[in-house]
């Protein structure tokens, strides 16, 4: 009894590793800028916002700060805020592509990873960005309400300003 | 009060709202601000200092790397070839580093410079501990080259080509706007887009 209890436990908790909180699994779901513009636009029902995360598995920043992604996903994803992550890596590259779907499992990124699929470096023209990583907020919409960047080198962004204007925009507190 | 706003308005048509089109502190035909006394590495390994008075030839092109940036080991070999084709026409290229990593610092530029695998970096590489540079140039993301004319007036700013794979360059934009500078006009592109690996100041 106690053994099928503890099977049925470790066969419980391999179950909900694997999906999260009832989210999709995680992987990379390949878009093209167009797709990815009219993905934004349908948000599932009740979501106030979209925030997405520009990265790429080359960019030690972007993972270095992936970990704030997840846990405002964790916070705000029930108060209506959707997460997607948008991965900028070369969609040639099967190395790169396969590092970054280990790294979003390893994180538990249990929300939408985009793949952008663009020629490569086309992502920074269509987010008007120079550098990654970036954040952006979306409304319903699709229309973007906020960017976040490191594009000024006298004011680049925070992951902390970044979750202040979320809790703000939720009108919430932290 | 209609005057101020029409005043305003003059200014807003005259000004840009941005510095340059994609650089967010220097635009083409800026100064070049100055530097001097960076610690740097020589081809042959000895130490060198990067300082822009000391600079004698009639161009220079100053790129920032990273030794850690994908796109700049993607960029590298075209740098080389580029630094010896124009070293002899007057042009001086300076590689420096802002970045805080370890990897990026100067004891490993000088590791980097010294492997006899990847002995072809023939320019000489700093690295700014301080950043000031890297703001300065208004350099966000590596690889970003920085072309000054005679007046050490930015003739250039932007991106080396338009494409981080050798094989799909179309347009050399740094070699082009080297060559009318070197013929002393303006070049056709002044400022790209430079993107690549994100350089983050220290707050």
């Amino acid at each position: 009894m106690i053994r099928k209890t503890a099977l049925l436990t470790a066969g419980l908790v391999a179950y909900l590793a694997c999906v999260g909180r009832g989210d999709e699994p995680v992987a990379l779901k390949s878009l093209t800028w167009a797709e990815f513009q009219k993905h934004l636009a349908s948000p599932p029902e009740g979501a106030k916002f979209t925030i997405v995360d520009a990265w790429a598995t080359t960019c030690g920043p972007c993972k270095e700060n992936f970990p704030h992604l997840v846990e405002m996903h964790a916070k705000y994803a029930a108060k209506g805020l959707v997460v997607v992550s948008l991965s900028l890596d070369d969609v040639e590259d099967s190395k790169a592509l396969a590092d970054a779907e280990k790294f979003l499992r390893e994180k538990r990124a249990n929300f939408t990873n985009v793949l952008l699929k663009e020629e490569f470096g086309v992502g920074f023209e269509k987010l008007d960005i120079s550098a990654i990583p970036a954040v952006f907020l979306y409304g319903p919409d699709g229309k973007e309400v906020k960017r976040f960047t490191m594009d000024d080198p006298n004011n680049q962004f925070t992951y902390d300003e970044v979750e202040k204007e979320v809790v703000a925009r939720l009108g919430g507190s932290k | 009060m209609r005057k101020v706003l029409l005043s305003m308005v003059a200014v807003a048509l005259s000004a840009p709202a941005f510095a340059g089109e994609f650089n967010k502190v220097l635009s083409p035909g800026d100064k070049a601000p100055d530097f001097s006394g960076i610690p740097a590495v020589a081809p042959n390994g000895e130490q060198a200092s990067l300082t822009l008075s000391d600079i004698k030839d009639d161009v220079v092109v100053v790129v920032f790397l990273a030794n850690h940036c994908p796109a700049v080991v993607a960029v590298e070999d075209r740098l080389n070839e580029f630094t010896s084709e124009y070293k002899d026409k007057g042009v001086r290229v300076v590689g420096v580093c802002v970045d805080s990593r370890e990897g990026d610092k100067l004891p490993a530029i000088k590791k980097r410079i010294g492997d006899k695998n990847d002995g072809k970096i023939n320019y000489v590489y700093g690295h700014d501990e301080s950043q000031t540079i890297g703001k300065a140039y208004g350099a966000v993301a590596t690889p970003t080259f920085v072309v000054l004319d005679k007046d050490r007036k930015v003739a250039y700013l932007g991106a080396f080509d338009d494409n981080g794979k050798e094989e799909k360059v179309t347009k050399h934009y740094v070699k082009d706007a080297v060559d009318a500078v070197l013929a002393g006009k303006a070049p056709a592109v002044a400022e790209t887009r430079a993107q690549g690996c994100g350089i983050p100041y220290n707050k």
